[in-house]
């Protein structure tokens, strides 16, 4: 992969590497995995250390989140921040999670990482990650070593999580002996290599301090300290808010790229619809707390079908076309204390409300990997299925499960438009047509798709 | 209403470990913003558009240069002299939390300029607050709900709307708006720009709109100006829809190439542009500024400097050698 | 009226207080405020204990020398008695109750104390807001009388200011050591105006034409008001134990009986720190300034919320 220089060190990053390098007994580059309690710290269960060997020998680690609840305790009461979240992450995709404030997805992610504060709590649910278990059930030094260890998290705007009075450098030696690495100078040729490929000098950011870099400069620092312990799970919350057009497409087509190279299973948590459709091959769209619609990217942008979706994508002011167009959302996302605790989040601000919306939860309408929870869009697939299961049982054809919905329009677009884009690992299905029978959908997608949550089928 | 010929600042680094080093922010821009015209600043962060912003709202000082409002040049008044001229123009900022005061009402915020005003213009004091109403239904906002309210019980939106309502006290002839809505929720932002836009229409009053997001900018004034800045100079300055329609400077096409394409329902465009070389960190001020990333560059590039101008037949102005259009912007699926 | 552009929707957040109709008078802001302070004290019942603290230290300041004849009676029979019931913390060398010492001695310690308080702030306040704010020749002239004075020794200038003039009245006290001790905060003030300054809503009000005298009193005092009230407190913990520290040392002059004579007289002349006689007589008077500077700091922790509308709110 690289290669060692033997010349004498000369920068301060150097002299540490060479004064690291005499300290670390162990030469051998397994030993920066120790194996059960040899290495390890003394209250780390075997199982936690069973549970990273298994990690590390299969690919990429899949998600799934189970009816996941976090509160938060305020002088009104335990307010829901997230109820009910269903979403799972397919081992080597990149997903992304678009909401707006009060949407829930920065505390989705930190669930994942089972680092919710109080004043807030996990009330109940699970968050199940290949080769480490319910996250939800970790606690100690088992959850301290998954996180960084097996998840890697990029903090928003990270020159926040960036310590300003040390090095760079300093604090990635910081990062290693907390986890236990005993070959520190492998850790800090890795980390050099991946700022390097990040188009930074890798030994002169190590000897910087954080108020020394530029923004985009800190968010590759952060994306490093993410990725150098080997983590196969990375989460990035908001990496390019604060950044300009050009130096968030680079950070993107980065992201992108160390995602293949790794094999990594990716989530990306943004406000922004145009970074999760630069870089996600699924699409989970978040609105007070709960997930309305997901399925893949260009499916969910090119035929969105939940009225949030639409309205949001509307809302948008576009560089070509007609201005008139674009319309704004009446209303204002709902914040923590507004979330309404019956009935469709969305309900106020949306044009198909009906009488249902008041006071039942919508329920999630599956299709093949598209998922939308919607009271209207539950009804005409309900007339849908009615209408096809009837015209089955005239002609004795299988069922089709077809959205004929009016966004349908766009599909024959969306499988034009899929040809011209980039292919992510185990994007598998990205390109299909929405309008497709359901078993073939789960066949090539090598998955189980719709198989959480509640759901309604025909 | 303004112009500004041949402005210039420059900033110099105190402390740490750039002390004393300057950085140019601004390279002698010359810019004009009709009566109720809009004109857009679009660049990377640090280019300069926020420095020039606050210059034409009067909170910056410049080097050197020309800034002369209604015909009347700054430089020959006494700087208590030019405030009423600046007083004018009036800043929307970013966040607008921090432009308002977290310890008073939206009342007291509108109160206190608008009591300034009726002494001036010889009014009452019931004028002026049926003036905060008025202007506050302007701005779309509910004066019974939000008067009493402190910013935090505001959303974005809505604090961003009390500012603009803020600025409308003074009768302002311009409004900078500077990154207004990238603070805002993204279902808010559309209702932001409308408004501005009305307020245009309505009002009469200009825009100037600073921002790195073009889609925002042309939906402001699409009849409009759009000037693209490149480390404190002009490189490519005309119609909005020309530009984006056919960009010519290598930099305003990787601009407009960055944009994220919203695949399923756009498509990329044919020819994007893109940067090279890593992050820019040695600043060379030989020749063209960004002839460092310009994937078109040439020796010419690198030791002659450009000039602003309609090199080429090109309809809009462009400071580059070597002017040619491409494809770069995201098209709708189904547009051929 | 003109019709109303796109708007934000105005559905109102559950929680939030009684609001009055549309022009938030006066009354109705001071009202709101009241509920406010009593909902954030409510909120840590140590606060609640921090209050009653000061108000029975207040009780004792304003009211102490009158529940006692103007001359405190002696009893030859028990000089520095032990603790009893009729003498709680014992007596004195003359056989002068402890307690009632301990009382009427609060007046002068608490009145020099807000004097100095006071002083110190408003001083300390103003001249860093000016300089702060002005910045320029302005701030470097006030900074560099600041720091000269810093510089001075307090003591010793208490000595030789003790040789000239007899300040023993609670107000001079107050002026002196008030006079003294305003170098700190006018550092703090002036760094904290500093930031402030570049805030939007400061810019703003300089962009609509605002005056000065405007910007300072309404713009940035009021969002300093949790660090005045802070310094405030914090420095009537300072001067309480500036004086007394002062007279135990017997550097100042007194006439009148204070907590600070209390400990001089105990130690140097009972030999407190040695016997056991006197100790209850030196204990008293450390007992009560142990309690005022408990209960200000109890209460100094509500001043944030106090001062800063979104935490009062909430």
């Amino acid at each position: 992969m690289f290669t060692r220089s033997e010349k004498a060190p000369v920068t301060p990053g150097e002299r540490l590497a060479a004064a690291v390098r005499t300290l670390s007994a162990r030469r051998t580059r397994g030993a920066r995995n120790p194996e059960g309690a040899g290495g390890a710290g003394g209250t780390a269960s075997p199982q936690g250390a069973a549970r990273s060997r298994e990690a590390r020998r299969s690919g990429p680690p899949g998600v799934r989140v189970k009816d996941l609840s976090v509160v938060y305790r305020t002088s009104a009461g335990e307010l829901p921040a997230v109820s009910g979240i269903d979403l799972e992450l397919v081992p080597g995709t990149i997903t992304g999670v678009v909401g707006e404030s009060g949407s829930g997805k920065s505390t989705l992610a930190l669930s994942l990482l089972n680092a919710v504060q109080p004043p807030g709590r996990i009330r109940s649910g699970s968050v199940e990650i290949d080769g480490l278990g319910d996250v939800v059930e970790l606690r100690g030094d088992d959850l301290r070593r998954a996180r960084g260890r097996h998840i890697g998290y990029v903090f928003q705007a990270a020159q926040n999580s960036l310590n300003p009075l040390k090095t760079v450098g300093k604090q990635l030696l910081d990062l290693g002996r907390s986890h236990d690495i005993q070959d520190l100078r492998e850790l800090v040729r890795d980390a050099k290599d991946l700022l390097g490929r990040m188009g930074l000098d890798g030994a002169r950011v190590l000897d910087s301090h954080q108020h020394e870099l530029s923004g985009g400069m800190r968010q590759r620092v952060g994306i490093m300290f993410a990725l150098v312990l080997n983590a196969h799970l990375v989460v990035l919350d908001e990496p390019t808010t604060a950044l300009d057009m050009i130096s968030q497409a680079t950070i993107l087509r980065i992201i992108r790229e160390v995602h293949e190279e790794r094999g990594l299973t990716t989530l990306v948590i943004t406000h922004d619809l145009g970074v999760v459709a630069e870089v996600a091959d699924r699409l989970a769209v978040m609105y007070g707390g709960r997930v309305v619609e997901q399925g893949p990217t260009i499916e969910v942008l090119g035929a969105p079908r939940h009225p949030y979706t639409q309205g949001l994508i509307r809302a948008i002011p576009r560089l070509v076309g007609d201005i008139g167009e674009a319309r704004a959302l009446p209303g204002r996302p709902p914040t923590l204390g507004t979330v309404p605790s019956r009935g469709c989040v969305f309900r106020e601000r949306c044009e198909l409300r009906m009488d249902v919306c008041e006071t039942e939860e919508p329920p999630a309408v599956t299709r093949g990997e598209w998922i939308v929870a919607c009271h209207a869009v539950a009804a005409r697939h309900a007339d849908e299925d009615a209408d096809a299961a009837r015209a089955a049982h005239r002609t004795g054809h299988a069922v089709i499960a077809c959205s004929a919905t009016g966004a349908d329009a766009g599909t024959e677009n969306v499988a034009r438009a899929a040809t011209g884009t980039k292919n992510a690992t185990g994007a598998g299905n990205r390109g299909k047509n929405a309008c497709e029978d359901r078993d073939t959908v789960a066949r090539g997608a090598g998955r189980s798709a719709g198989t959480h949550g509640p759901k309604e089928k025909a | 209403m303004i112009t500004g010929r041949g402005v210039t600042k420059t900033f110099k680094q105190r402390g740490g470990i750039l002390a004393g080093r300057e950085v140019k922010a601004l390279r002698g821009v010359d810019f004009t913003i009709p009566k109720g015209g809009a004109v857009s600043f679009i660049g990377e962060s640090g280019c300069g558009k926020t420095t020039l912003g606050r210059i034409i709202a009067g909170l910056e000082s410049y080097d050197s240069g020309e800034i002369i409002i209604d015909g009347t040049p700054m430089s020959s008044l006494r700087p208590r002299q030019r405030q009423p001229y600046f007083r004018r123009i009036q800043l929307i900022h970013q966040d607008p939390y921090s432009a308002l005061n977290p310890t008073r009402t939206v009342h007291q915020t509108l109160d206190a300029p608008l009591t300034l005003r009726a002494a001036q213009t010889g009014r009452s004091r019931s004028w002026v607050d049926g003036r905060a109403q008025e202007l506050l239904e302007l701005v779309g906002l509910d004066p019974g709900y939000v008067l009493p309210r402190y910013p935090h019980q505001l959303s974005g939106g809505m604090r961003q709307r009390v500012v603009i309502a803020r600025a409308l006290t003074v009768d302002p002839e311009m409004l900078v708006a500077d990154e207004a809505v990238s603070m805002i929720d993204v279902s808010l932002r559309l209702g932001i720009l409308a408004l501005l836009k009305d307020l245009r229409e309505r009002l009469g009053v200009s825009v100037l709109f600073i921002t790195h997001d073009v889609a925002t900018a042309r939906y402001i004034g699409d009849d409009g100006e759009l000037y693209v800045i490149y480390r404190g100079q002009v490189v490519e300055r005309g119609h909005v829809e020309t530009i984006i329609s056919a960009p010519v400077h290598p930099y305003t096409q990787s601009l407009l190439s960055a944009i994220p394409v919203l695949h399923g329902l756009e498509r990329p465009g044919k020819e994007p542009v893109t940067p090279t070389g890593a992050l820019d960190e040695s600043r060379l001020d030989e020749g063209c500024l960004f002839a460092r990333r310009c994937p078109f560059r040439t020796g010419r590039c690198e030791s002659e400097q450009p000039l602003l101008g309609h090199g080429g037949g090109t309809p809009q102005e462009h400071a580059c050698f070597h002017p040619a259009p491409r494809n770069v912007v995201a098209m709708p699926v189904g547009h051929p | 009226m003109t019709a109303p552009v796109i708007t934000d929707g105005a559905s109102g957040a559950p929680g939030t207080p009684g609001t009055p109709g549309i022009s938030g008078t006066r009354a109705t802001l001071r009202r709101n405020f009241r509920r406010g302070v009593w909902r954030v004290l409510r909120r840590k019942p140590s606060r609640i204990v921090g209050v009653a603290i000061l108000a029975v230290f207040a009780f004792m300041g304003i009211f102490g020398p009158l529940l006692y004849p103007a001359r405190l009676p002696r009893d030859d029979n028990a000089l520095y008695a032990a603790p009893s019931l009729a003498h709680p913390f014992g007596t004195d060398f003359e056989g002068t109750d402890v307690l009632a010492l301990v009382v009427t001695g609060a007046r002068y310690v608490l009145l020099t104390a807000l004097v100095t308080a006071v002083i110190t702030v408003a001083v300390g306040t103003a001249v860093g807001l000016f300089a702060g704010f002005r910045r320029g020749r302005w701030d470097a002239v006030l900074m560099r009388i600041t720091d000269m004075k810093l510089t001075i020794p307090a003591l010793p200038l208490l000595l030789v200011l003790s040789t000239v003039w007899k300040f023993t009245s609670a107000l001079e006290m107050g002026l002196v050591l008030g006079l003294l001790g305003w170098g700190g905060v006018a550092r703090a003030v002036r760094a904290q105006t500093l930031s402030l300054r570049e805030r939007g809503f400061i810019e703003a009000a300089r962009g609509l034409g605002l005056s000065g005298r405007h910007i300072v009193g309404r713009e940035l005092l009021p969002s300093m008001a949790p660090f005045i009230a802070m310094n405030m407190l914090i420095a009537v913990t300072g001067a309480v134990y500036a004086q007394v520290g002062l007279f135990f040392l017997g550097v100042l002059p007194f006439d009148a009986n204070n907590w600070g004579v209390m400990l001089n007289l105990a130690v140097f002349g009972g030999g407190a720190l040695t016997a056991t006689t006197a100790l209850p007589y030196m204990l008293a008077p450390l007992l009560a300034i142990l309690l005022l500077t408990l209960g200000i700091v109890l209460v100094v922790d509500a001043m944030d919320e106090i001062f800063n509308p979104r935490l009062r709110e909430d």
